[in-house]
């Protein structure tokens, strides 16, 4: 037999169609022990060679086909004989003390631990990966679920409004109860999914606008996004004129093309704007259709690097309950969460670039994202929720966490 | 870019925030995909050998226990659950792929002994603690090693490993006899030093033919 070792592979060898191979692997991999010998499994393939039509023209290539069977059979055999290795019975007893142990070589006998930690060393070898972890593999797989979901709720509407089959009321009444036992087990599960799959999408479009604002204070001279030289008397006016909604400063982002509606508009936000921007456009149309909330700017705007503690700035936050409370006349409750996720938190974009999940509007020594500091320590004094923010209040400085609509 | 998440479910163990899924808690689902990411992936690359495979089979496992979810029993652990799942479908997946299996011609063909041969681990080579060997290079020869291995071996071996599982429990879970584990994971670490010393001796005169 020809060691392939030693032989480049032949180009010009005969090749097998898919369905050879298919075949082939059939043989072996479904029923191995039909062939009784090499020389048996040998002829076998050969004979299936042959009966399958590839031409042979010459006495070489009949032979290389011979020794393309002999490989392919050595290597079958070679797969066997490694499962055919034992290991000595000292290994052996190291190795069940070890597991016994809880994969400790410590716990081994003494004279066993050499051995106990041979097998320790193959242990971390395969746990451990220099593989990188895929970073989106999260999000697709709450995407890959909330899929999953999207389409068992069509198959049951499509299922309801469909007829031609008789059924006495008792089954009716069973089905009825049965669905909605079902319903009420798993719609929870269900909504709860799809508000995780929207929580990462929105925290993508976190890092999305992170990249927008680095790029923008990049070519800025390291200032922050500002639509006009300073807010006028108010900043709570979405959709009016730049001086009067702080969004617009926001806006700026895309109007320089940096991000698109869809980077700023939150899934869990149903009357977000979304799809290609007016070009001439300033602002967001109305508070609705705005999904985070930006920083109330100073006059004259802010650098990045004046801020001492840029971790504890936030610049960007899903949209503030608070204003759409006041815009709406409705009682204000400072320590509410963003509307955005049911109320169970909010994503927070740092001025230092990073990200963050917050289950409270109040961070860094109760400071509330949602009010300047002066108005946090009117209502510890007075805990006065009604009409608080007139829309005309700053940061009290650099430090005061405060973002607007 | 990181996210410093504040997390209230850090004294929390898996059954509890499953718990907390089944009830509806939105965070729930996400905590535990991001607890088991980094294992789950690398014990299913481990398994099949490839990972974009093993990334579509994490998102199965994942929608299984979420379809599951109300059948599962709080009394019992929830990772072992998790990952008998993932070698279910890695399991499956292998059958499907091996009916058009590939053949690696290039490497060394192995003479079939007669009867078994035994391998002692003082005398063979094993793979090197990670500062010893360029940790790519280790990876994708452990892995080469472990491909080698029938399926039923890399099984045990892997879920022995990356578990930490007792003999007992791995025979619970995959409902077979405890003395059938116990003799599959003799082989299975015997099998895979053998594999190691061939890769590495293959990867070893690679080196050198390229050097000349």
């Amino acid at each position: 037999m020809k060691n392939q070792d030693q032989s480049p592979p032949d180009e010009n060898a005969p090749k097998l169609s898919a369905f050879d191979i298919e075949a082939l692997d059939r043989i072996f991999d479904d029923d191995p022990e039909r062939f009784v010998s090499e020389s048996d499994r040998d002829h076998g393939v050969l004979n299936l060679l042959d009966l399958l039509g590839t031409p042979v023209d010459s006495e070489s290539q009949r032979n290389s086909r011979i020794d393309l069977v002999k490989i392919l059979s050595s290597r079958l055999s070679g797969a066997a004989d490694v499962q055919d290795v034992k290991l000595s019975k000292a290994d052996q007893a190291a190795l069940d003390q070890y597991v016994k142990n809880g994969y400790a070589v410590g716990g081994v006998e003494q004279e066993l631990q050499p051995r106990a930690a041979r097998c320790d060393q193959i242990a971390n070898a395969i746990t451990s990966s220099a593989a990188k972890s895929s970073p989106d593999l999260v999000m697709r797989t709450l995407a890959t679920i909330q899929t999953h979901i999207d389409a068992e709720e069509t198959a049951m509407g499509f299922e309801r409004g469909r007829g031609g089959f008789s059924i006495r009321w008792s089954d009716l009444i069973s089905v009825a109860a049965t669905l909605l036992l079902v319903a009420s087990v798993t719609l929870p599960i269900m909504s709860g999914i799809r508000s995780n799959a929207q929580k990462t999408q929105c925290f993508g479009n976190m890092q999305a606008a992170a990249n927008a604002f680095g790029l923008y204070t990049g070519s800025n001279r390291d200032m922050l996004p500002m639509a006009t030289a300073g807010l006028g008397p108010t900043w709570i006016d979405v959709g009016s004129t730049p001086d009067r909604s702080n969004s617009s400063n926001l806006y700026t982002l895309i109007r320089s093309k940096l991000a698109n509606l869809d980077d700023l508009a939150c899934p869990s936000n149903p009357n977000a704007a979304t799809g290609p921007a007016d070009p001439n456009a300033w602002d967001w149309n109305s508070l609705q259709e705005l999904s985070y909330s930006y920083r109330i700017m100073p006059p004259g705007g802010m650098r990045i690097s004046s801020a001492p503690q840029p971790v504890r700035v936030v610049l960007l936050a899903d949209r503030s309950p608070v204003i759409l409370k006041v815009v709406n006349r409705q009682l204000v409750i400072p320590e509410e969460n963003s509307p955005n996720h049911q109320g169970t938190g909010q994503h927070m974009l740092l001025l230092d670039g990073s990200s963050r999940w917050t289950r409270s509007p109040v961070i860094n020594d109760h400071d509330n994202i949602w009010l300047p500091r002066p108005i946090e320590q009117l209502i510890s004094k007075e805990r006065t929720r009604l009409g608080i923010i007139k829309g005309s209040e700053m940061p009290e400085g650099p430090t005061d966490a405060f973002v607007g609509p | 870019m990181g996210q410093a998440e504040l997390s209230k479910w850090d004294s929390q163990s898996d059954e509890q925030v499953f718990e907390s899924f089944r009830k509806d808690d939105p965070d729930a689902y996400r905590e535990l995909i991001e607890r088991h990411h980094d294992d789950l992936l690398r014990f299913l690359t481990r398994m099949v050998g490839d990972r974009a495979a093993a990334e579509d089979i994490f998102q199965e496992t994942f929608l299984q226990v979420h379809i599951s979810a109300a059948t599962f029993d709080t009394s019992r652990r929830f990772r072992p659950w998790l990952f008998t799942i993932a070698a279910n479908k890695a399991r499956d997946m292998l059958r499907k792929k091996n009916r058009r299996k590939t053949v690696e011609l290039s490497a060394p063909i192995r003479k079939s002994e007669s009867g078994a041969s035994f391998i002692d681990l003082l005398e063979v080579d094993v793979p090197p603690p990670d500062e010893a060997m360029d940790l790519g290079e280790r990876d994708e020869q452990v892995q080469r090693a472990l491909d080698q291995l029938g399926p039923a071996l890399r099984e045990v071996l892997l879920l022995a490993y990356f578990q930490r599982m007792s003999y007992a429990q791995i025979a619970e879970d995959l409902g077979i006899p405890l003395g059938t584990v116990k003799s599959r994971m003799h082989s299975a670490v015997a099998a895979f030093a053998r594999s190691w010393q061939t890769v590495s001796k293959d990867h070893t005169q690679n080196d050198t033919n390229q050097d000349e």
